[in-house]
């Protein structure tokens, strides 16, 4: 934490010495200041709210999507002659581009901003665990085979848990593009949110409060950060 | 611990483990071809060989890990192996490592004897990464005797330890077989190894058994006894290795 923290003292202290130019690079005490507004109409909480929630439902979608779709290419040869393919093609379309056809296909609501999501965060996590399902050390499944085990047990207790390490690295990538994606998916006509809040912002001409929407993202990648940590406390037990 | 090397001597018992021209190559190259074999009940059979001579390929036949081969072979249903890396499922603690797989509302009982017969009681909730060598593999062969088998494979399976674990180990081992009687397959380099172990002694060269020895000294054996001395240095000499050290007796 204290990177971020050296950085915010700068920002004070060239604000306080006056280097910066208070009407194109507010000082943090003026942004604080758009921000309580914000707060104190309840404009900031809706905003919040909205986008946390497009966040969580596609996201929770697309990283369980991500898993299953790896353990089945990873596992079943039918599997990856389905899904791999078009999960490499779906890697190499940056997920924004077809935006606009989401809009197109599925309206201006809800729907399309979770599927951006969704699609943006399947993809690390889906690289990641199939990745790790097929690089599993093959003593060990030669070892799994001579316990006979069934294949329900195989999956659950020998290849799943052992694709986290991998999947922890995909999930924080994850995180990276579902926040980015946001920004995407409520640029078109999103009524409520964080990035609607940002192009309010613009339109008034007010830089304090776009730069206290920038904090406020940058607050949520480190709260993201800090959550998939505390997974790999959990997760990773095993690997001390 | 004691086992009585003579009283087998003279049984004639039902066959555990039996090959019918079993023949195995990869490509072109024709590791052993028409291999045939009958290993008794309970018997403690021991393979040596040179590195290449297709030891390990012969143990994977036997447990079902390669299906390449050619002819036949006959083996109990209940055959457990152990490698010479514990192979423990680094996820999953020491008792879920043992008793993975395994079925009915024993199991958490079972694999805790188990682990207590290899001195391991004290770890049941320790994770595979904190163990020493020789305690994977310890909870190696706490998983594999768990499984009851009738047929014990183990490929090189202290190989990797040093030498004080490894005369630990072969003692426990010894104690579990006299406890359980499997009939047990040991691959090994270690012709010390070989003879304090084997019921029998097989030299697998060229992919023929060109000796096949029964040992019938009591156990526990000791290193320095002669006899164990003796039968090492004909070992080595079926191996193409003397030992001057053995000629001066």
């Amino acid at each position: 934490m204290l990177g971020p923290i050296v950085l915010l003292a700068l920002w004070w202290a060239l604000s306080a010495a006056g280097a910066l130019d208070p009407d194109l690079v507010p000082g943090p005490a003026d942004v604080l200041r758009a921000g309580g507004h914000l707060i104190s109409t309840g404009q900031f909480q809706s905003a919040l709210f909205a986008s946390i929630k497009r966040v969580a439902v596609g996201m929770s979608g697309g990283v369980a999507a991500g898993v299953s779709l790896a353990v089945l290419a990873g596992i079943f040869t039918i599997g990856r002659n389905l899904f791999d393919s078009n999960m490499q093609i779906i890697k190499s379309i940056p997920s924004f581009a077809i935006a606009p056809l989401l809009i197109i296909w599925m309206g201006i609501d809800e729907g399309p901003k979770f599927l951006l999501i969704a699609i943006a965060t399947s993809v690390p996590v889906y690289v990641g665990v199939y990745g790790a399902i097929r690089n599993m050390d093959t003593r060990l499944l030669d070892m799994a085979r001579t316990l006979k085990l069934r294949r329900s047990t195989l999956i659950r207790h020998v290849i799943v848990p052992g694709t986290a390490p991998e999947f922890l690295v995909g999930l924080r990538l994850s995180f990276a593009s579902a926040w980015l994606a946001l920004i995407f998916a409520e640029q078109v006509n999103a009524k409520q949110g964080l990035a609607k809040l940002m192009s309010d912002g613009r339109n008034d001409f007010r830089i304090d409060v776009m730069l206290f929407v920038v904090v406020v993202y940058s607050i949520l990648g480190l709260v993201s950060y800090a959550f998939v940590r505390m997974l790999e406390r959990r997760l990773l037990v095993w690997k001390q | 611990m004691t086992i009585d090397g003579l009283a087998k001597e003279s049984a004639t018992v039902e066959p555990a483990v039996v090959l019918d021209g079993v023949g195995r190559s990869f490509d072109d190259r024709v590791v052993f071809d028409g291999l045939d074999l009958m290993i008794d009940k309970g018997e403690f059979v021991v393979i040596l060989g040179h590195s290449g001579t297709g030891k390990s390929t012969l143990l994977r036949i036997l447990a079902g890990l390669d299906r390449e081969f050619s002819g036949r072979f006959l083996a109990p249903d209940q055959r457990s192996i152990a490698f010479q890396e514990p192979r423990l499922v680094p996820w999953r603690r020491v008792l879920a490592n043992v008793t993975l797989g395994l079925t009915g509302n024993d199991v958490q009982n079972r694999g805790r004897e188990a682990l207590a017969e290899v001195g391991l009681t004290s770890h049941i909730r320790a994770w595979p990464n904190t163990l020493s060598g020789g305690e994977a593999q310890r909870v190696a062969l706490a998983r594999a005797m768990v499984r009851m088998p009738e047929l014990l494979l183990l490929d090189e399976p202290f190989g990797a330890l040093d030498a004080l674990t490894r005369v630990q180990m072969q003692i426990l081992l010894m104690e579990l077989c006299a406890k359980h009687r499997p009939s047990v397959v040991l691959v090994t380099h270690d012709v010390e190894e070989a003879v304090l172990l084997a019921d029998r002694l097989l030299v697998l060269h060229e992919g023929r058994f060109i000796l096949d020895q029964r040992v019938a000294l009591p156990q526990p054996r000791l290193r320095t006894s002669p006899d164990v001395q003796r039968i090492r240095a004909e070992v080595l000499g079926a191996l193409g290795v003397f030992d001057e050290r053995s000629e001066l007796q």
